[in-house]
């Protein structure tokens, strides 16, 4: 079954100064984390995962009456934003938290799991 | 019930371990699993009768099962969050790797979560027949003689139990599944045990322990088909319950073996399990009940009690004790040996065995030790000896039948 990783970060700790250098600390992190999904590759539970722009960034499409109404940022503004998603396919709720759980212990900001629906649902 | 109701049971019963395995992955909560499947179940014995069963009954299960998982949940959250922390109780995240899931069917997952260590044997009997064997709470406090509310606490509790030991749905490559799938085959033949010695009066009464025994057996051998000894414990339940009825006489007194109507044995079940052990005693190792099943069909060949081949039950009887020392295996084993080689040899092993393993004085053994001893004595001829073993051993026995038996025994003897 799928799960889609949803990775939360504060809004103001991305529009903070030192947001475009990253720490020694966080380059650890990081590397840790790929060698994490290195081994999620391996064993074929690692579908896919990307790093999101800034909110800000966000377009947002939306039906008004019989018009479709394009507006500029995010279809919500929110202290926590969506920073990052991945996307598993492991074999039950469990086993996604096993993995979520080593990813919040490195990189320390919190994650969602969100179940995707598929023909597993049944 | 007419003759579709018990269908709808029969498809009930048979799907609700993969409906409650498919909610526990996808949630990952056992314990709402169970009731949101039971649930589905209630929609489904109401739906089906009026509405016919549907083309995947499994699929109409889990979708009607996973709503209620949702409305459950909701209705929990609303009241407070649940929260684990995963990193600082769960030893495992310190290792690179959590333990990778086994992939075999839920339905083998959910028996090893049932049988799981930290419950206690009555709350793994009870959880298996209510979660993998899918009798209602009623039907298993009436089959083990206590109240619906006892054992409705009783289940509940040991569902609480796993949640507190972290036991999760998915069984993991790094756990130790051959001694879990041994406890999954000693609830089954405690089971079939509870069923198959249920006196004849109550058995009216009880849900068919022994056929639930046997079905569930079945499922086990079917998941793990290369190990011999599940195949092995569904032979040694057929050819047992084939001598089922002729085991108790109209009063509902126990029938031994020799004085059995051997045409009353049922041929159906003695050839399947005849076959099923032949074919798990190629298959290398031999276990406990590979020789328990190889015992029973010894006996189940012979057309008499006098054509049983003893001599084989004797050597069965000695691999047995070798792999599971205990006195009553011990104590069948002399008897084995003095039908096979004489009284003589028997009560010199009988001797061995107590000089080594104390069997006449050990709280366990020491009523039949001293019944089987009395019987060899008295077939040898020593009527003193004769006469105080079989006093001993009715004063120790507890059934007053037996104490009857073996006093009018020990008066035969000229004091």
């Amino acid at each position: 079954m799928k799960f889609l990783i949803l990775g939360y970060t504060p809004a103001d700790s991305w529009d903070g100064a030192t947001a475009d250098v990253p720490s020694d600390d966080a380059l650890a992190a990081f590397a840790e984390y790929q060698k994490f999904e290195a081994e999620l590759r391996e064993t074929g539970e690692f579908v896919s995962a990307e790093g999101l722009g800034h909110p800000v960034m966000s377009t947002t499409v939306h039906r008004k009456g019989d018009a479709v109404v394009v507006t500029d940022g995010p279809y919500a503004e929110l202290k926590e934003v969506l920073a990052s998603f991945a996307v598993l396919e492991v074999s039950s709720l469990d086993r996604a938290k096993d993995i979520v759980a080593r990813m919040v212990a490195v990189l320390g900001e919190p994650m969602e799991i969100r179940p995707i629906m598929g023909d597993d649902f049944a | 019930m007419n003759a579709n109701e018990v269908a709808f049971e029969a498809v009930l019963r048979a799907e609700a371990p993969h409906v409650i395995g498919a909610l526990a992955r996808r949630f990952g909560r056992f314990d709402a699993a169970e009731d949101a499947a039971q649930e589905a179940q209630i929609a489904a014995s109401q739906q089906w009768p009026r509405d016919g069963v549907p083309s995947e009954p499994r699929s109409w299960l889990i979708r009607v099962g996973y709503r209620r998982m949702i409305d459950m949940i909701r209705s929990e959250q609303a009241g407070r969050r649940r929260e684990e922390e995963y990193v600082t109780t769960d030893p495992r995240f310190l290792a690179p790797d959590p333990g990778r899931p086994l992939e075999i069917d839920d339905s083998l997952h959910l028996l090893l979560l049932c049988c799981h260590p930290v419950l206690s044997s009555a709350s793994q009997i009870a959880l298996t027949l209510r979660v993998v064997g899918g009798l209602t709470t009623a039907e298993i406090a009436h089959a083990y003689g206590v109240t619906e509310q006892t054992m409705a606490v009783r289940i509940s509790r040991a569902k609480q139990q796993l949640k507190k030991a972290g036991a999760r749905f998915e069984f993991t490559a790094g756990d130790d599944l051959h001694s879990r799938v041994s406890s999954v085959m000693r609830v089954l033949y405690l089971i079939f045990n509870e069923g198959y010695t249920a006196s004849a009066g109550a058995r009216l009464v009880r849900p068919d322990l022994a056929s639930e025994a046997i079905r569930l057996a079945r499922m086990l051998r079917r998941e793990v088909p290369e190990d011999p000894e599940p195949a092995a414990l569904v032979a040694l339940m057929l050819l047992t319950d084939a001598r089922g009825s002729t085991r108790t006489d109209s009063r509902g007194e126990l029938t031994p073996l020799p004085q059995q109507d051997r045409s009353r044995w049922d041929r159906g079940m003695i050839a399947e399990g005849t076959r099923i052990i032949e074919a798990a005693w190629s298959n290398g190792a031999v276990g406990t009940y590979q020789l328990q099943a190889a015992i029973a069909a010894v006996h189940a060949e012979a057309e008499t009690a006098d054509a049983t081949d003893w001599r084989q039950i004797a050597g069965l009887y000695l691999a047995l004790e070798h792999l599971e020392p205990g006195g009553p295996v011990m104590l069948a084993r002399v008897v084995a040996v003095a039908n096979a080689y004489g009284h003589e040899a028997a009560l010199e092993v009988l001797e061995q065995l107590d000089r080594e393993h104390g069997l006449m004085h050990h709280p366990l053994t020491t009523q039949r030790a001293h019944a089987v001893r009395a019987h060899l004595l008295e077939r040898s001829g020593r009527a003193e000896a004769a006469r105080a073993d079989f006093l001993v051993a009715a004063d120790l026995t507890a059934n007053d039948v037996e104490s009857r038996f073996l006093r009018s025994k020990a008066n035969n003897f000229p004091a």
